[in-house]
């Protein structure tokens, strides 16, 4: 009998293969999208979760609580005090420091440039912390000394080919400090503190911390605590040790420990000298986005088959008419859409291992360790798919068994009810993922069309540590590299500034430090909080930006500061000419004159509100050089300007690095542009199950109502007549399929867009857009079936039975 | 009033072409009563369908009030349908889910008549053919020879030139399909064209003139 049915459901798959095609295909591919879309979530989920106990490891962070500023929250910990510490607290069995340093060196091997970022220093346990395998050298002595540093092994293999490089000098312009140790296997992407290089952070167990520039240094710092209830314990001696070393510290706030889990920090926005972070709604959302897309595909799946068996109800009449029981139709049902389902379950699986790769570049993520093939989470999902399915399978299936000798059309009306519930839940889902696909378009293209307040295109920024001297040991002077860069042929413009202009996050390292400031107009002594940094008095002309107000004098002392409208606006009431001042001292020598306020610009994302910013008018130390190239001359620019940072490197102790401005600008929004990508992937696809499902069901529904249609068209209704007759109904679905979808849209949209600090009402078109989307997808398809039907031969459904 | 010539309707499917109307010649005056008799498949209802503009001819031309329906666009045949002529089935052919009232109203409905004056013109018509007690009833609840007048009551409620009758008694006893034949002879007295489709002699002997089917000819 089994067999019987398995031959049936084939049949019926050929007889009415394009709706058949539809079902199973979007079922299928539904499934592989949600897949991928889980797979994107798990390697988030799964961020450092590859460390050794990591049920048991602990960040360690402070944040400083201020009367006035509110919270400075950060995710470091003070690095050099750190070991002395946690080893008098019994609890913490045992800790790691990571510290990535702001200055590259000028290294060299095999009398070559040896390039890398700054170097990296952690703990010696940092490799078996990390799980880290070792290609290469002596698993017990790869960071036991300060100078042993651990490549990766695709940077080893990009220095030094396919040889083992253990033991290779390397040199810190002619004096040979650093060999390599070992080489490690790259790491996995989403570990948090991921480098290609490790040095030895050399710690001091039995010093106490007496000086400040002892707690000058913080950075990221993990502990391990066997037991969860101990933290507290943990944070409440750490909160009493602090509090010793207060005067030292220099935080004027109330400090205040944090032990975040590690599984936990890569959802911990908003935090200072931080690696990149995500919102954990962002995932959560995804999650959602992938259930929508599921149950769309489910529910279209349903549609179809419901109206295929609805088509047959005249077979199982029959059947019953000749001695089938309830339970026989039943039995073939259900043997017939496991088919079905397996059918869609096995093409979902190829479906969803053929794409990987195709997935993998869309969301520029490496998911194939979080195939869903190979993770425990994959039992959950398919047993919900699955429960999911069976329970559809066994209602539709024992409805449409039902059917009596006697049916009258009343049970076919009833019936209807079921279909018009799946097509709303469809249409509910088509309306929130439009709505959202079309936000995220929106915010996108806001976050990436938006006025940066600077001359940026055509620009490559040098990261090279010089200064405006001549004459000290390991310093190249500021003045000849950028008389130089200005000599090179096809340079448009220069620019120098401490601080990066192409920052992701506004800390110390980008050059921007947040000090306390006090207004010489201001009533009290009360400080106020803003960033400071310094650029050349030609930086703002050179880079277009606008003065507000004030000049900036061609030769500035280092008195003389210009600030930003954000600022101006916020502290100043009459800016230009007003004194201000950085810290306690109240010496003349410490009080800087506002010559100019300074249009806003984004230096940052527009993740982060606009900081009110100071830029002192002479620099001493230089960062950062801003090389424009004109129209064409691209390569000729970047090239020389390699030629000139090399040479000038290989005198002095300072290495440097490269990052053209628009690219770099363009990885801030990637979890963006992934984000509109999914979205729009997702909107298209249940935009396509959308117009089937009102097509087949309209199609259906028309089709039944053949007769009454043709007795309309012989009473002399025309086109216009019956399109109002329908589309009243579908309006009605329309509208009741809106709400909700929309208030579900403007649930999911605001968990992307509330990041922004800035102000995006055009991500609300996303609503209208939804609305007006829609209209074509519910009633195109209705109105072709409508103009079938009017066209339609009346005499076929009105002559006797 | 209707008059075809050289009238054919052919159907062809892949592999058979059959011939519903070959060559047909007929005219039929205004005012007539005309009875079409003949076997099963003689062509009968095609021809019906034909005259009430619902199907079109294979080959040859319909001229109905002067006006040549075989170049017609459908909308310009709906337009004509809808003004000039009414159905009457053997199957009655009423909406399940409206009421009496509702169905008779609909051809005023798409004629977009007014809310009273459809009122108006349906208890007319209703109280006419004494089913007015009825007129908030589903077809299910009444019996044949009412669905039948309900049927009738939809067909004549626009006042059409000509009534297209397809065995209106095949589905009634004797005492209604009587009944339904009066009420046919009453319209035609008032002046309408009937053609109506029969396989009773004894109903066909109603009309003034009967025209024998076989094979798609006149005999």
């Amino acid at each position: 009998m089994i067999l019987k049915h398995i031959k049936l459901s084939f049949r019926q798959i050929i007889r009415q293969k394009f709706s058949f095609a539809i079902a199973i295909l979007g079922l299928a591919l539904g499934l592989a999208a949600a897949g991928h879309l889980i797979s994107y979530t798990l390697y988030y989920l799964d961020y450092d979760q590859n460390v050794e106990n990591q049920g048991e490891w602990y960040r360690l962070r402070f944040s400083d609580l201020h009367p006035e500023f509110g919270e400075l929250a950060t995710a470091s910990f003070f690095i050099p005090p750190a070991a002395m510490l946690l080893d008098d607290i019994p609890e913490v069995l045992e800790h790691i420091v990571y510290w990535p340093s702001v200055v590259a060196l000028n290294l060299r091997c095999d009398d070559k440039p040896f390039q890398m970022p700054a170097l990296t220093y952690v703990s010696e346990i940092f490799p078996k912390h990390y799980q880290m395998e070792i290609k290469y050298g002596n698993p017990d002595s790869l960071l036991s000394d300060r100078s042993g540093i651990l490549i990766s092994e695709s940077f080893a293999q990009s220095f030094f080919g396919n040889i083992n490089p253990v033991g290779k000098q390397i040199y810190v312009g002619d004096i040979p400090k650093y060999h390599i140790s070992g080489v490690f296997a790259d790491l996995r992407d989403n570990l948090h503190l991921k480098h290609d290089h490790y040095i030895l952070w050399p710690e001091d167990t039995e010093a106490a911390p007496t000086s400040e520039e002892d707690w000058y240094i913080t950075g990221h710092v993990r502990v391990r605590i066997a037991h969860p209830e101990e933290t507290k314990a943990v944070e409440r001696r750490l909160n009493e040790v602090l509090e010793q070393y207060r005067n030292l510290i220099g935080q004027s706030g109330t400090i205040q420990v944090h032990l975040d889990p590690i599984r936990q920090i890569h959802f911990m926005p908003n935090l200072k000298d931080d690696a990149p972070t995500m919102p954990i709604l962002n995932i959560v959302s995804i999650l959602v986005l992938a259930g929508l897309l599921i149950i769309s595909a489910m529910v279209n799946f349903l549609i179809i088959i419901g109206l295929s068996w609805k088509k047959r109800s005249d077979e199982f009449y029959f059947r019953r008419a000749v001695g089938a029981g309830r339970a026989e139709i039943f039995g073939q049902l259900i043997c017939e859409y496991g088919i079905y389902i397996g059918l869609a379950l096995l093409i979902g699986i190829i479906l969803y291992s053929a794409t990987m790769g195709i997935f993998e570049d869309l969301v520029k993520v490496d998911v194939s360790r979080y195939s869903m093939v190979d993770l425990p989470y994959s039992v959950y999902s398919a047993l919900i798919f699955l429960v999911l399915a069976l329970v559809s399978g066994i209602l539709m299936s024992w409805r449409h068994s039902r059917i009596k000798l006697d049916q009258n059309t009343w049970q076919g009306v009833h019936r209807n009810r079921g279909i018009t519930v799946l097509l709303f839940v469809q249409m509910t889902i088509s309306f929130a993922l439009i709505a959202v696909a079309v936000s995220m378009y929106l915010h996108y293209s806001f976050v990436r069309g938006l006025d940066w307040g600077w001359d940026h295109q055509n620009t490559v920024q040098y990261k090279f540590i010089s200064i405006m001297d001549e004459g000290r040991s390991g310093y190249s002077d500021a003045r000849v590299i950028r008389q130089r860069i200005r000599e090179l042929p096809g340079v448009l413009k220069e620019s120098v500034s401490n601080f990066n202009l192409i920052s992701e996050s506004l800390d110390n390292q980008n050059g921007f430090h947040e000090v306390p400031i006090y207004l010489q107009d201001a009533e009290g002594n009360t400080p106020i909080r803003s960033y400071l940094s310094s650029c050349t008095p030609d930086f703002f002309e050179t880079r277009g930006i606008k003065l507000v107000s004030g000049q900036i004098p061609d030769t500035a002392t280092d008195t003389q500061v210009v600030v930003n409208q954000s600022f101006a606006d916020k502290y100043l009431v009459n800016p230009v000419g007003s004194r201000l001042r950085e810290g306690d001292d109240l010496d003349e020598s410490n009080w800087y004159e506002v010559v100019a306020v300074a249009e806003d610009c984004w230096w940052f994302p527009p993740y982060q509100e606009m900081i009110p910013l100071i830029t002192i008018l002479k620099p001493y130390v230089i960062k950062y050089h801003q090389i424009t190239w004109r129209e064409g001359m691209k390569q000729e620019v970047l090239s020389g300007l390699e030629h000139i940072f090399a040479e000038t490197a290989s005198s002095g102790v300072f290495g440097y690095s490269s990052q053209e401005v628009e690219l770099s600008q363009a990885g801030f929004y990637e979890q963006d542009l992934i984000y509109k990508n999914i979205s729009m992937f997702m909107a298209i696809f249940v935009v396509l199950i959308a117009v089937m499902g009102v097509y087949a069901v309209s199609a259906q529904s028309i089709h039944a109502q053949m007769k009454d249609i043709s007795i309309r068209k012989i009473c002399g209704a025309e086109m216009s007549d019956l399109q109002k007759l329908y589309f009243r109904s579908y309006l009605y679905l329309y509208i009741a399929s809106a709400l909700p979808g929309l208030y579900l849209a403007s649930n999911l949209i605001r968990l992307y867009i509330d990041k922004l600090a800035l102000d995006n009402s055009a991500s609300m078109m996303g609503y209208p857009a939804a609305i007006l989307i829609m209209i074509p997808i519910v009633f195109v398809p209705l109105s072709l079936n409508i103009f079938m039907a009017y066209k339609a031969d009346p005499t076929r459904y009105l002559q006797a039975d | 009033m209707i008059k075809l010539t050289n009238l054919s309707k052919i159907y062809r499917t892949d592999t058979v072409e059959t011939t519903a109307l070959n060559d047909l010649n007929l005219t039929i005056e205004k005012g007539s009563f005309i009875a079409i008799k003949g076997p099963s498949g003689c062509g009968k209802t095609t021809l019906l369908n034909i005259l009430g503009l619902m199907d079109r001819a294979s080959r040859g031309e319909y001229s109905f009030t002067g006006k040549n329906a075989s170049t017609m666009s459908e909308n310009e045949r709906n337009r004509l349908r809808r003004k000039t002529i009414g159905f009457l089935f053997q199957k009655f052919n009423l909406i399940s889910s409206l009421t009496v009232f509702e169905n008779v109203e609909l051809p005023l409905l798409y004629q977009k008549v007014n809310t009273s004056s459809r009122k108006e013109r349906v208890m007319s018509i209703l109280g006419q053919l004494g089913v007015e007690a009825r007129k908030d009833h589903f077809p299910h609840q009444l019996s044949g020879g009412q669905q039948q007048r309900v049927s009738l009551a939809r067909c004549v409620i626009n006042n059409p030139e000509l009534i297209l009758a397809d065995e209106p008694t095949g589905n009634l006893d004797s005492r209604n399909g009587e009944e339904v034949m009066r009420l046919l002879k009453d319209l035609h007295t008032s002046g309408r064209t009937i053609v109506m489709v029969t396989h009773d002699d004894h109903y066909a002997t109603f009309a003034d003139q009967i025209i024998h089917l076989n094979d798609g000819m006149i005999v």
